[in-house]
């Protein structure tokens, strides 16, 4: 199969590219996905497929806050986020989430964008975004907009991303100094593990010792992001006892099969992403186990 | 023993300036002119007729230089180191995802890959077997028209029945083991080139360059000398190269093309078409008295040997030899069956069938020592081999025997001696720790009935250093490091000055395999003799140039003297000086054969083994009870390789092992359903990474010198890897109380285990 490769510099040369080959264009944001699925790939096309790599384009690599709002740009590394100050300032969940990415190697050339914009249920950014209630910025020809992270999903490794569009950033209001949160992942190894589960807490506790709010993302146990709003619901406005924990992490296993269903992996994955959920909000309120 | 001045020592590899610099060049790292790229067409079907191969369209191809079928195939259509079973290019029939339809020669990788996808091949599929036991009934559909079951081991001693009557304790399992990856970093690749002459070399990792030799010369026709092969270096075998990979196909494709060729396979092709360790399901019944004496043991082990014998047939023997640990056992019935089926083929691995047998009986070891209220450790010294003692296949351990040894130093370990203390201290309130011994002994060489030898070759060169020649290829093991050690001593001289030339019938004679932890036994023999050899040439030389007679020359270091007059004395280097102005050469060889055990078991070869390497090795766990995970977090791992002669070489090799043990007892499976591979890269089959390795591996060697080895060194490569599978598996229980009779111990099967326990 031929390949066209091209990699712009800016933006507006990006965008204007896919405007003109929107059919035949597949962004390379990484290409720790795209270079296995191009091995596997079927020769004997007709139209040649540009590769269009944006990692190489300044503007889309940063990671800042502004009144109060934490902007990533989307071809940030996993490495990058996992290293920045803010980021282990006001959502470490979210740094601990990148760092546990595959390998250093993955890490390097890998992006919170592409992760995105993949759309893998078991991606690792996704659950602490999710928590955060992450909003997107797409880029077109046309003009941009922005969208909730949770609205961005159609199911699994599907989006509403149109192919003239690339994702510029994603941004979220920074949680409160009092907030506290916590990122687990189980994988089948130690490094290089796709998520068999992963779950993102992020909790707010009032002075009282009240939780006031409560977000909590599986990941890699729905066909895409989401909260478990009953989850947050079990631990909202109240003081954090075992009991409460148990009972929000219940809510996680019974949405799992409600989404889900019962599958072959059902009788292992639903009490461990209970265990799962129990560890990480307890993590998060700072009893750590491991 | 003899004072060594290089054996025995901590020496750098002789690779590993050149690895570290990425300067090495791996087969699939050659290039050579004008090369075409080749490409394998693999079946579409796990078991099917083919009715047509239609290669025309490919062949129109812009860019193909060459589409080979079954017809092109000169000599013999097929190849097997045991019986040539396995077609090169099939012709009336495929047996397995892996089997090979067509080969393409092109002027690109991509234009040869483009090509395959042209050829038209007509399928008429046939029903599959899948289930190792239910290709051994009558009903089942014929992998070979021979019959599903290809090898069948049987051995009886004693009465095991009587024994099971008045044992105290009889504990009875079933065990099933994985299909295990040998996950060289290398996959199977190499170049090939032709001349005008048809004399054909091809450079490709393997692991006998003269059986590839021979394998090549029988699919051609040709006569083996046209045929040189090299291979060395590989990047990593563990077996999975001992049978032919890619030789076969370059050697028709510069046949047929006059040009040189190179393949390179995928990782995922490399998944599908290479060979694996056998899957077993291991049925075992042990009995012991109430003193932990074992007193009978049966076994019944059904191998999945896959579409093609390979060496299923001497693996079954090698596992049934292997069924009753290194203990003696008096009364054993061990049955064993070699059964083919439509799924990957299995071949060689490092273990050889000794891994599923031993993670079975040292498991019911653990059991009996459990009912006995008995120390895991003590009822292995109680049953423990010694020199003298009757095996279980009625032979005598005639040779060194360092298993004893091995338990003693295991003993003294830091982590046994301290067990109690680590296991207290779990890393959280979930987690759950345990400890687990387990030993095991294995069989170095051929083994009875096989011919098993090897030659050596030492020239001394113009500028007095010394080439050696040995033909086992170097695969990573770190063999060529250790004759080179070897070579030193028996020669007296520098490891500088030794020049090794390894894996190559062009520059190097026989000396068999790089298998079977026996390179450097035969090797280093091999050496010992064609030092001998050359000592006595230099002798001479020496004995002309100092005008005194031949019997009064003594060989010392670097130098020649005389006996009667020490003053008199003359350098090796002079001596190649001297000879070199009279047009002369030294050269010299050593030919070596195995002794081999007095035993003889009728109708089998390959059994039972003369000599064996021992090991104990201990793991501490740490149990996830909310997840199943399970983390080794500290081993020991204490080998008997005889003499150590690079003991940061042994130490390599034990880590190494240990790892790969560890990925066989917890995540390593390569899974096949219906005939197709499930897991066809590294995303999905779960080696352990440099972050799942345990924090501490400790290797004590405990040297148990043998005689009849160079400086008393046996083999190591095989042992280091077997018994710390069920010392991990014995030290789950010990954390957690189940006993894990399937590996891998997944994280669902541990925690699946767990809570049936909690219903129980």
């Amino acid at each position: 199969m031929t390949f066209g490769f091209i990699r712009p510099g800016t933006i507006r040369e990006a965008i204007e590219f896919l405007s003109e080959h929107k059919d035949n264009s597949r962004i390379v944001a990484g290409a720790t996905d795209v270079m296995v699925q191009m091995r596997s790939a079927k020769p004997a096309e007709e139209k040649p497929l540009w590769l269009v790599d944006i990692t190489s384009i300044p503007k889309l690599s940063y990671v800042n806050l502004e009144n109060g709002i934490v902007r990533i740009g989307a071809m940030t590394t996993h490495r990058d986020v996992a290293r920045s100050a803010v980021i282990h300032d006001v959502a470490p969940f979210l740094a601990d989430a990148c760092l546990s990415v595959g390998s250093p190697q993955i890490r390097t050339r890998g992006t919170i964008g592409g992760n995105i914009v993949n759309a893998s249920p078991a991606a690792d950014s996704l659950p602490p975004l999710t928590a955060l209630s992450a909003r997107l910025r797409l880029i077109s020809r046309k003009g941009s907009r922005d969208v909730a992270l949770e609205e961005f999903f159609k199911g699994p490794y599907k989006t509403i991303i149109e192919p003239d569009e690339i994702l510029e950033e994603v941004y979220f209001q920074a949680p409160e100094q009092s907030s506290c949160c916590a990122f687990l992942k189980l994988g089948r190894r130690e490094s290089l593990a796709i998520a068999r589960l992963s779950v993102a807490v992020l909790l707010d506790v009032d002075e009282s010792g009240k939780i006031s709010k409560a977000s909590i993302a599986p990941g890699a146990c729905l066909p895409m992001p989401g909260r478990i709003t009953p989850a947050e619901e079990a631990l909202t406005g109240k003081t954090p006892d075992e009991e409460t924990v148990n009972l929000a992490a219940q809510e996680v296993g019974a949405e799992m099969i409600r989404v889900s269903g019962v599958r072959w992996s059902t009788e292992y994955k639903k009490p461990v992403a209970c265990a799962l959920t129990k560890r990480a909000i307890w993590k998060a309120l700072g009893v750590d186990e491991d | 023993m003899t004072k060594t001045k290089w054996v025995g020592m901590d020496v750098t590899r002789i690779d590993a300036k050149d690895k570290v610099r990425g300067a090495l060049k791996y087969m699939s790292d050659l290039s050579l002119p004008n090369m075409i790229h080749g490409a394998v067409l693999r079946s579409k079907h796990p078991h099917a007729l083919i009715k047509k191969i239609d290669t025309k369209r490919a062949k129109e191809l812009d860019g193909v230089v060459t589409v080979l079928t079954h017809e092109d195939v000169p000599g013999l259509n097929g190849f097997g180191i045991a019986i040539p079973d396995q077609p090169v290019l099939c012709g009336d029939k495929v047996r397995y995802m892996g089997d090979a339809v067509a080969l393409v020669g092109a002027e690109s990788k991509e234009t040869a890959e483009r090509a395959l996808e042209l050829i038209e091949v007509e399928y008429e599929p046939l029903p599959l077997v899948s289930d190792p036991e239910q290709a051994m009934l009558e009903s089942s559909p014929l992998v070979h028209e021979t019959g599903n079951i290809h090898n069948h081991v049987k051995i009886e001693r004693g009465d095991v029945e009587a024994a099971f009557k008045e044992a105290h304790v009889v504990v009875e399992n079933t065990y099933s083991t994985p299909r295990q990856m040998h996950a060289f970093l290398e996959p199977e690749s190499g170049v090939a080139t032709i001349d005008e002459d048809k004399n054909i070399t091809i450079w490709c990792g393997g692991q006998h360059p003269y059986r590839d030799q021979l394998q090549v010369a029988r699919a051609l026709g040709m006569n083996p000398r046209k045929i040189r092969i090299v291979n060395t270096p590989a990047g990593g075998a563990f077996g999975g190269k001992d049978e032919i990979t890619l030789q076969i196909y370059l050697a028709l494709l510069v046949l047929h093309t006059g040009r040189p060729a190179k393949i390179v396979i995928s990782r995922e092709e490399s998944v599908v078409a290479g060979m694996k360790r056998h899957p077993m399901k291991i049925y075992m019944k042990t009995a012991a008295s109430a003193d932990g004496t074992i007193l009978a043991n049966q076994a019944r082990v059904v191998s999945d040997t896959g579409a093609y014998a390979s060496l299923g047939g001497p693996v079954i023997g090698f596992a049934i030899e292997h069924s009753c640990g290194a203990y003696r056992v008096e009364n054993v019935d061990l049955e064993g069956f070699c059964v083919y089926t439509n799924n990957c083929v299995a071949g060689a691995f490092r273990g050889f069938g000794a891994n599923q047998v031993t993670f079975a009986v040292e498991t019911q070891l653990d059991m009996i020592a459990e009912k006995l209220g008995m120390g895991k450790l003590d009822i292995r010294k109680k049953n423990a081999l010694r020199k003298g003692d009757i095996a279980a296949l009625g032979h005598k351990m005639e040779a060194s025997v360092g298993l004893m040894r091995t338990l003693e130093a295991a003993e003294n370990s830091r982590l046994w001696q301290i067990r109690e203390e680590l296991k207290a201290k779990p890393s959280a309130p979930h987690k759950k720790r345990g400890i687990g011994i387990a030993c095991a002994f294995q069989g170095c060489g051929l083994g009875k009935g096989l011919p098993d030898y090897g030659a050596a070759t030492i020239e001394l060169l113009p500028n007095g250093q010394f080439a050696i020649g040995i033909s086992c290829p170097e695969i990573g093991q770190g063999n060529t490091t250790a004759f080179v050690q070897i070579a030193a001593d028996y020669i007296k001289c520098s490891i500088d000055d030794i020049v090794m030339l390894s894996g190559d019938t062009g520059h190097t004679l026989d000396s068999g395999t790089s298998t079977a932890s026996r390179s450097i036994y035969t090797g280093g023999n091999a050496l010992k003799l064609a030092a001998e050899n050359l000592h006595d040439a230099i002798s001479t030389v020496a004995a002309e140039i100092l005008s005194v007679p031949g019997n009064d020359i003594d060989i010392r270091y670097e130098s020649a003297v005389s006996k009667s007059c020490p003053e008199k004395t003359v350098s090796f280097k002079t001596i190649a000086e001297f000879v070199k102005k009279k047009g002369k050469t030294i050269k010299s060889e050593g030919h070596f054969l195995w002794p081999v055990s007095e035993t003889e078991l009728e109708g089998y070869v390959g059994i039972p083994h003369l000599l064996y390497s021992y090991i104990t090795q201990i793991a501490l766990v740490e149990v996830n009870t909310l997840t199943g995970e399970t983390e080794v977090v500290e081993a020991v791992s204490v080998p008997d390789p005889g003499k150590a002669i690079n003991p940061q070489g042994v130490e390599g090799q034990s880590e190494g092992g240990v790892v790969m043990g560890m990925g066989y007892a917890l995540t390593e499976d390569t899974i096949i359903e219906e005939g197709i591979t499930l897991t066809r890269n590294f995303s999905t089959y779960i080696l352990p990474t440099s972050l799942d390795m345990p924090h501490k591996i400790d290797t004590i060697i405990a040297e148990e010198l043998e005689p009849s080895g160079p400086f008393g060194a046996k083999g190591i490569g095989e042992a280091v890897c077997v018994p710390i599978s069920p010392a991990i598996t014995n030290a789950i229980y010990d954390a957690v109380g189940v006993w894990m009779k399937q590996i891998p111990a997944t994280a669902e099967r541990v925690y699946t285990a767990l809570k049936n326990k909690e219903v129980s």
